[in-house]
């Protein structure tokens, strides 16, 4: 176990990811048109093959939108839905009804869309908290099992760790918390400053 | 345009990343595989079988988890098929898994193909025939493994179910 138990909220790595999903909820509040709100759900630090306990709905088909936070630290951010609450959002957000069986391309542009959109600021809140350069990937867009996907964002920490460390932000809509979740697996460079800035708490945060 | 239409839910018992499960007939065991490769290893005779599944091709030394990576995780599966008093002679495998599901700017190598081919290189080495195989693309992969029969059950979003 490294220096990330579950609920310390005084970490530097707790510090961090809730600086930036307060960054991410300023943006989806006004993206959404002031419907929704983000807040960090939880940072976990979870044995490898335990990864779809934390994960709520990690075995079943989702759709989701997967950006890589490039630079000299980084890792993968993964908004995820279930089928039932993405019809809601992009209803919400298009003003356009979605059929059952497929996305229309406004509808994949609109999850593309809010992907750049929340990325921006999730990667530029890491950049002003770590003094590193971290810019966002161009958005990819999966339908499959949710899980299968996390795997591989997780592959480049599990390389080096075998506990993954991962940050979860819920999304909320008058108080009500949605099927939706915003997921972060940082890389094995950044796993390695996260770290050390919990151990020296010696870091701007 | 993406299709939103799901398979059945899976009824096994879930293996997660690095993590190893032996069982025996009625039972079933499941997974859930993108980069990572399950190796399924399966005696009719015992009706018996063990499933790794693995991460990565190689340990580099590392052996805290030894079914995190594929040098590590097949002596693995046969020490615990030994010990549950299957020998090796009996065993053949079932692998599925190494799919390529999006790129990743951090990863100089194609993981899905690198796993796969440690996999089935270690499987030669140790003589044992790779009966059924479902592998790469760039889907992940819901599976179960029954060891009434020691056939694994493949689903991909978009496909049909295979059974290997």
């Amino acid at each position: 176990m490294s220096g990330f138990p579950e609920s310390s909220t005084s970490s530097a790595t707790w510090r961090l990811f809730d600086a930036a999903t307060r960054a991410t909820a300023d943006r989806m509040t006004t993206w959404s048109g002031g419907a929704i709100s983000l807040e960090l759900d939880g940072i976990v630090c979870v044995p490898m093959h335990e990864l779809f306990e934390h994960v709520p709905g990690a075995d079943r088909l989702a759709t989701l939108v997967l950006i890589e936070a490039e630079g000299d630290i980084g890792g993968i951010l993964t908004l995820l839905f279930d089928d039932a609450s993405l019809g809601k959002f992009l209803e919400r957000i298009s003003g356009v009804p979605v059929s059952s069986e497929e996305l229309s391309e406004l509808h994949e542009s609109v999850l593309m869309e809010t992907g750049n959109i929340l990325a921006s600021a999730f990667t530029g809140t890491i950049c002003e908290q770590s003094g590193y350069l971290v810019l966002p990937s161009p958005p990819t867009l999966l339908r499959d099992y949710a899980l299968s996907v996390l795997e591989q964002a997780s592959f480049d920490q599990a390389m080096t760790h075998d506990q993954l460390v991962l940050s979860r932000t819920r999304f909320e809509k008058d108080g009500e918390t949605l099927d939706w979740q915003l997921i972060f697996v940082p890389n094995s460079a950044m796993r390695a400053w996260l770290d050390e800035a919990d151990q020296t708490q010696t870091t701007t945060l | 345009m993406t299709s939103l239409v799901a398979p059945s839910p899976n009824q096994s018992k879930m293996v997660g990343m690095g993590q190893v499960e032996l069982a025996r007939a009625p039972e079933k065991l499941g997974s859930i595989l993108g980069s990572c490769v399950a190796i399924c290893l399966y005696s009719q005779e015992a009706k018996t079988g063990i499933m790794a599944h693995v991460v990565m091709p190689n340990s580099q030394g590392a052996v805290s988890v030894p079914g995190k990576s594929v040098d590590t995780a097949v002596p693995y599966l046969l020490q615990l098929m030994a010990e549950a008093g299957v020998p090796q002679r009996q065993l053949v495998a079932r692998i599925a898994g190494g799919a390529s599901m999006f790129k990743m700017s951090q990863s100089t190598i194609q993981i899905g193909q690198a796993n796969i081919h440690a996999t089935t290189d270690l499987l030669a080495a140790n003589r044992i025939p790779i009966v059924g195989r479902d592998l790469g693309g760039d889907k992940g992969r819901r599976i179960q493994f029954d060891m009434t029969t020691g056939q694994v059950k493949v689903e991909i979003i978009g496909s049909e179910p295979v059974v290997i």
